[in-house]
């Protein structure tokens, strides 16, 4: 049983129909692809509408998701958050991202895990019906629902801004994001600072022609 | 960062200026500073302020894997590069050896016997004896039955998931653990594409009457599964499809445009010869609309309509002709009914 599920069944508000279709959306707005589709701009849309539904890009090279030739396919930028925040690592951090560049369908995340000490770059392709099912190295499917915990813009304040940003955004899409207490209370705190190795990787980013 | 030399272009490549250049674009760094130091490649520019810790900690972070690929520095020599891919080949090689040895009992069942099996096997051997069977029997079965087993290949390819990847490489024998996630990536990748091969190979054996029927269903089929996602296989076998039909079908449109320019040009006297060109004309566009058929409901039905909607234009350009220069109405009532059977 989902969670959803297991929050509807508890429920003892008089407010049962309401919290039923806030939680619906918010279902849909987390795991239905064909509804995180119908929220894309039209010329979007039709980009993933063209998009091989696939696992992984055809005639692709290098290391899947690191590198931008073997970019992780996913459902337009909704679908990127959704794939990013199911992510965690081997030793079960999950992660905090924002979108740092683009290069046609290619969108560049930087993350950080929630305790500040690792970060990646990774590669996504926006344009395909539905996400990948296929890992980076290093990195697993969370088992339990995945709160949102990114962005498909930049702050230079990231992390930090992490409730600023959340509180700006669409009513629809807000509820989905964790909240700021659930990512461990490290945020704000001092600990999250790019290592070198990382500084470089965002500035070569400009030498492969993302912006 | 990374910039490149003002008065050359010259990008940093050297450990040493990639090293400079990132120590100035963290510790100081204005871009002129920084180009200036790539351009002279000179002691005195390079910041003071960097102690050798800095310094160290600057060529660590060049080492970076992923920053080296970002800037195009792996040159990874061919033979590290060499055993990796040598290595998901002979893996795939002994996985497709293992599930032929699983189907040797297989070996005599015709396609329909198969999509009759019930038996729980798995997906690598049900592919297995079906593919068999297909290519066995794909002269002489039905349309109904290539798309059935098709599609239960598709479907059986798209339930194989990483972790019955790992189990099936165990039972193999293979090492899947020596693999990464990406040669396990390439795996599948492979063994998607080799079912692919493996489906068209057959499909050659079909007669065109009944590939025309099969891709007519299959793309059926793809509409029919609109809320779910389409199989990749289905996908992929309808592009090779496309790719065939396409290039046939603008073939023939220009061989219908030649003979509506032959009975335009024919002369009054020549009513005989018009009616045969018509009637050529005829079953061309007939079989024009059957290779059209599967593509109906794709995108690349634009494509398929443009070149329709220029026949159909065509032919009631000649319809016209007909009736008001030459007087010759059943000819022009032929033409005008095929432009209308176009539309």
């Amino acid at each position: 049983m989902s969670v959803f599920k297991q929050l509807l069944n508890r429920r003892m508000s008089d407010q049962e129909d309401r919290l039923n279709h806030e939680l619906d959306n918010l279902q849909r707005v987390m795991e239905d692809e064909a509804f995180q589709n119908s929220l894309l701009d039209d010329k979007t849309a039709a980009e993933v509408a063209r998009g091989d539904s696939v696992d992984a890009l055809v005639m692709s090279s290098g290391a899947f998701g690191f590198d931008p030739e073997n970019p992780i396919p996913v459902n337009g930028p909704l679908g990127a958050v959704t794939y990013l925040s199911r992510l965690k690592t081997h030793s079960g951090e999950r992660l905090l991202f924002q979108c740092v560049g683009r290069k046609d369908g290619v969108r560049v995340f930087e993350c950080v895990t929630y305790s500040g000490r690792r970060w990646f770059v990774l590669f996504l392709h926006i344009y395909h019906p539905r996400k990948s099912t296929f890992l980076p190295d290093g990195f697993e499917f969370s088992g339990d629902v995945a709160m949102f915990s990114g962005f498909v813009d930049a702050s230079l304040d990231f992390p930090k801004d992490y409730q600023q940003r959340v509180d700006k955004l669409d009513d629809r899409i807000k509820a989905a994001y964790a909240t700021q207490a659930r990512l461990g209370g490290n945020i704000g705190a001092s600990s999250f600072v790019r290592p070198l190795a990382h500084w470089a990787k965002l500035d070569a980013l400009a030498v492969r022609g993302f912006r | 960062m990374f910039a490149g030399c003002n008065h050359c272009g010259a990008k940093p490549t050297q450990a040493g200026e990639l090293s400079d250049s990132l120590l100035l674009s963290r510790f100081s760094a204005t871009e002129e500073q920084l180009a200036q130091a790539i351009s002279e490649r000179s002691p005195k520019v390079l910041i003071q302020a960097a102690s050798a810790a800095t310094r160290e900690a600057a060529a660590t972070a060049l080492e970076d894997e992923q920053l080296r690929n970002l800037l195009q520095l792996n040159t990874e020599p061919m033979a590290q590069v060499r055993p990796k891919k040598e290595r998901v080949a002979e893996v795939f090689d002994q996985l497709l050896r293992s599930t032929e040895a699983e189907c040797t009992q297989y070996r005599d069942f015709g396609l329909e016997q198969c999509l009759l099996q019930s038996d729980s096997v798995s997906p690598w051997v049900s592919n297995e004896r079906l593919l068999t069977a297909l290519h066995g029997d794909a002269h002489s079965v039905s349309a109904d039955a290539l798309v059935e087993a098709i599609i239960d290949v598709a479907e059986k390819s798209q339930s194989i998931g990483r972790a019955e990847l790992q189990r099936h490489l165990r039972e193999c024998g293979a090492s899947s653990a020596s693999l990464q996630t990406d040669e396990l990536n390439d795996l599948e990748r492979a063994y998607d594409k080799s079912l692919l091969n493996r489906v068209v190979v057959s499909l050659e054996r079909v007669s065109t009457e009944h590939l025309i029927a099969l891709f007519t269903r299959l793309s059926a089929a793809q509409e029919r599964r609109r809320d779910k996602q389409v199989l990749p296989l289905l996908k992929e076998l309808s592009r090779v499809y496309k790719t065939h039909a396409m290039s046939v079908l603008r073939h023939e449109a220009s061989n219908a445009g030649r003979l509506m320019s032959a009975i335009r040009t024919s002369s009054t006297a020549e009513l005989e010869f018009s009616g045969v060109l018509l009637t050529t004309l005829e079953s061309l566009l007939d079989n024009w609309q059957k290779v059209a058929r599967p593509l109906t409901k794709d995108p690349v039905d634009q494509d398929v309509a443009g070149i329709r909607r220029a026949l159909q234009s065509e032919l009631q350009d000649i319809a016209d002709y007909l009736l008001e220069h030459r007087s010759e109405d059943s000819l022009s009532a032929r033409a005008s009914q095929l432009a209308l059977v176009l539309m």
